[in-house]
């Protein structure tokens, strides 16, 4: 009878924004888009670079995914991606990992990936379940495998004191073990000793200040505010502030929400985007997530010729958000899309978007 | 005259219940006697003679169990109350029957369920009234404010007031005997020892059915107009808070059943006589049991109705109630708990407690609860211990012990050890493969280690159980240390690289290990 009550619970999947009601639709190599049925819905993006690491771990080829590692700047935000990608992959299977711990103990990246690896494994087992559907034995599981993560974490900062790693990996699991608000604060301010301004760690550390974690919209707000607002341009952190505007500040009554998300303040936010997105890196690994976002609210903000130039960049790829969070995101994904392409055609094709030349234009 | 008409129907259904089944009955009968007569000599004979019989007598069986049910029970549940007992229970039934204007029970009789009931042993068809009989729950005595009981007995005996009786008496009858004859006939069915018994089975079902609904709309009147009879007399708050009350206290009663009493059956333990029912009221006490209790009354569960129920959604009667005019309070001293009612509620408690014991477990040793629970709480770990024991013999060759478990996980074969354990739930939901079924798997050891651990640590008295109402069926106790060192070994050895060094230390320093 007893009921276990955990923190922390998927929200509640927002129904798929209502469709305008066209018969229009749109021919998308025409534009340069990729045909809906070859859209994946699983990636971000192209990430050559990333399927190259997935390739080493599946031939067990350790040394060259340190050496890889090696070659990356401890702050480079490709090498939080990197370990990102290989702490999934041993996740299901870590041969490779425990023989190249066994090899190199003392491997600071190799130490990042492992703990990576038991974070992954912890959420496997938790599922992204509300907290009440998820059993004792999944707790049980979830906590006793995530334990083993601060320890990890702290012989890697032992080995490689101004690294960042470690502590980015730390700040999903002190989530998942509940640490207290003061606790998580102390590791947040490690976290900017080190990465002033990475957008992993801020994409990582936003959930725990969210309502149903262990904050509340009041925090929520302020430390978007903080580290979104003191970013310089092109640190990519934008997408934080949209996602935060767009699903957890916004008004409960739906009406309200509507007009909240295509008024003012995500306008504000959205120019604030754009001039990140100018200002970046053009292959800082964060980009596409910008991208994606960019693309639907420029089209929900009739700002049609700067989305079409969005969808263009994006390419066959809708595997991040805001698509993911719908329940049928590849159809929002493809809908906002034409929706855009329509706007921009009849209001004459205005600049900066254009018809790839190789296709012959109004096809 | 659309009353008179409608009776009518429902005696022609009764009646014609007895005519399907006298004239099914006649023509088995005369189909037994020709296949007698007729195929004495032929080699297939006795096949089919045979055959004739057994659905001959299932159908008989059926309709006898139909013809005489009975609201007489056989072997009444818990035990009758004289007046000289309990003057304050049998005072208070005669003043409410009194209110509601029907004569009051012959008997009444404490009962081991959250259920009051009144019945009468009726002659023909229930027209003729016969000995009345109540039943009251201990649980809703132990549950349940004198107002709130109140209108419980006064819905119960509302059933027998007022214009509606005669009729009420035939529907009832006529439901119990197509119910029961329903019954007989899938007992047959499933028992599968008489011929065609699925083919009576469909045919008393559908019978059954026709009879429920055209019976239904009165039922369901019926119980209404006895909530209004509650509501009288015991106040609309009462009447509407008992209805609120009683699921909460049904579940609950189970919930205590299932976790208090009923795991040591197995074992012939049990708890004292006065405990069996007492236990219950100290669990409705206890704090963290009675927040949740709190949050039940606030979500109460879905009560499942069957389609033929008589009585109306519980949601529904409480509207009904509130809905009435006229006064809500209940009379005054109607918060007391209803147990004030007994004069001698040590001897009530005990009496029927130990008439539950002679039904669960003949045999059975009555202990206090903290004996209970060391004894259950062994008994429980043994088994539980069982499952890894059994896992470490088969892959040893060895009777398991502790030391060979260690030796197994030493030489790397812990993965074997997890993959052997059966699938928790967990992993089953999941469809886990992989590293999360062996994490979950780990889970699993966990339990079975440290139960296996326990009952290694409990002869030298290193560890027992403690009777706990917040935690069901009693809780592990060692000393402090021992506890944490235990915690942490356990982790280590469980850990995605396994650590067997602590808890080789923890149980040689514990004795239990060489």
């Amino acid at each position: 009878m007893s009921v276990f009550t955990r923190r922390g619970q998927a929200p509640a999947q927002p129904a798929a924004p209502a469709a305008e009601t066209t018969s229009r639709t749109i021919e998308p190599a025409t534009y340069g888009y990729v045909a809906a049925a070859d859209i994946d819905d699983k990636n971000v993006a192209a990430q050559p670079e990333l399927d190259a690491l997935a390739r080493l771990a599946g031939a067990g080829d350790w040394p060259a995914i340190a050496g890889t590692l090696r070659g990356l700047e401890r702050t480079d935000e490709r090498r939080y991606a990197a370990i990102d990608k290989l702490g999934r992959l041993a996740a299901v299977d870590d041969g490779w990992l425990s023989a190249w711990l066994g090899a190199e103990p003392d491997n600071v990246d190799g130490l990042a990936v492992f703990a990576e690896s038991l974070v992954h494994l912890a959420w496997e087992i938790r599922t992204a379940n509300q907290a009440d559907k998820v059993s004792a034995d999944q707790w049980d599981a979830f906590f006793r495998v995530l334990k083993q993560v601060p320890p990890i974490c702290r012989r890697a900062t032992e080995l490689a004191a101004d690294d960042p790693a470690p502590h980015i990996v730390l700040l999903t699991a002190a989530r998942g073990l509940q640490w207290k608000p003061d606790e998580y604060r102390a590791l947040w301010a490690e976290v900017k000793k080190r990465a002033p301004h990475s957008a992993t760690a801020v994409s990582r550390a936003v959930h725990y200040w969210k309502p149903r974690w262990y904050g509340s919209a009041e925090l929520l707000a302020e430390f978007v505010d903080a580290e979104v607002g003191s970013a310089p341009p092109g640190s990519l952190l934008t997408p934080v502030r949209l996602d935060t505007l767009y699903f957890e500040l916004c008004p409960d009554d739906e009406d309200e929400r509507d007009a909240f998300r295509k008024g003012p303040r995500m306008a504000a936010a959205i120019d604030e985007a754009v001039a990140d997105l100018a200002a970046a890196d053009p292959t800082h690994p964060r980009l596409p997530y910008l991208r994606h976002w960019l693309a639907y609210l420029l089209q929900l903000h009739k700002r049609s010729s700067e989305a079409v130039v969005q969808f263009q960049a994006i390419g066959g790829y809708c595997g991040a958000p805001p698509w993911t969070i719908f329940a049928n995101g590849k159809a929002v994904f493809t809908r906002s899309r034409a929706t855009a392409t329509l706007a921009w055609e009849d209001a004459g094709r205005p600049g900066p978007a254009t018809v790839p030349h190789s296709i012959p234009a109004g096809a | 005259m659309r009353r008179a008409a409608h009776f009518l129907t429902v005696i022609g259904l009764l009646v014609g219940f007895y005519l399907l089944s006298l004239g099914l009955l006649a023509v088995l009968l005369v189909i037994d006697v020709l296949v007698t007569k007729e195929l004495g000599d032929h080699p297939a004979a006795l096949k089919i003679m045979v055959f004739c019989y057994l659905a001959t007598v299932g159908v008989g069986l059926i309709v006898y169990r139909a013809a005489f049910v009975s609201t007489r029970m056989r072997k009444p549940p818990g035990i009758a109350v004289s007046p000289a007992e309990e003057p304050r229970l049998w005072a208070r039934v005669r003043e409410l029957a009194a209110v509601v204007g029907t004569r009051p029970p012959r008997e009444i009789r404490l009962v081991p369920d959250v259920n009051a009931a009144v019945w009468e042993d009726t002659k023909l068809l229930g027209l003729i009234p016969g000995k009345r009989h109540m039943m009251i729950g201990v649980p809703l005595l132990l549950g349940l404010t004198r107002a709130q009981l109140d209108s419980v007995i006064a819905h119960e005996l509302g059933h027998y007031s007022g214009s509606h009786t005669r009729a009420g008496a035939l529907y009832t009858r006529t439901r119990a005997t197509v119910v029961s004859a329903k019954l007989a006939a899938d007992r047959n069915q499933s028992a599968g020892h008489y011929s065609g018994a699925a083919v009576w089975a469909a045919l008393f079902a559908a019978y059954a059915r026709l009879v429920l609904s055209v019976t239904q709309p009165a039922a369901r009147a019926q119980e209404h107009a006895a909530d209004r009879v509650a509501a009288q007399v015991g106040g609309r708050a009462a009447a509407a808070s008992a209805l609120r009350e009683i699921p909460v206290l049904d579940a609950a009663f189970d919930f205590y059943l299932e976790r208090y009493v009923a795991p040591g059956a197995a074992f012939k333990a049990l708890p004292m006589p006065a405990q069996v029912l007492g236990g219950f009221r100290e669990l409705l006490q206890d704090p963290e049991r009675r927040a949740e209790l709190d949050e039940m009354r606030a979500k109460p569960p879905k009560s499942e109705l069957g389609r033929f129920d008589s009585h109306p959604p519980i949601a529904e009667r409480i509207a009904a109630i509130e809905a009435l005019p006229g006064t809500a309070a209940a009379p005054e001293g109607g918060d007391a708990p209803a147990l004030t009612l007994l004069t001698n509620p040590t001897a009530a408690l005990s009496g029927v407690g130990a008439r539950m014991l002679e039904e669960v477990s003949a045999g059975a040793v009555g202990l206090e609860w903290d004996r209970l629970a060391a004894t259950v709480g062994h008994a429980l770990a043994t088994e539980r211990a069982k499952v890894v024991r059994t896992v470490v013999a088969n892959q040893t060759g060895q009777p398991s012990s502790l030391g060979a478990f260690l030796g197994l996980v030493e030489s790397g074969r812990l993965d074997h050890v997890l993959a052997a354990l059966p699938l928790s739930d967990a992993a089953k939901r999941l469809g886990a493969t992989g590293r999360v079924a062996r994490e979950l798997a780990k889970t699993r050891l966990k339990s079975y280690l440290y139960a296996w651990i326990l009952i290694e640590l409990a002869p030298a008295g290193r560890a027992t159980w403690k009777h706990s109402w917040a935690e069901a069926g009693g809780v592990p106790v060692l000393p402090d240390e021992l506890d944490h060192d235990l915690g942490e070994a356990l982790a280590a050895l469980l850990a995605i690289t396994p650590d067997t060094a602590p808890l080789r230390g923890v149980l040689h320093r514990a004795g239990v290990l060489a």
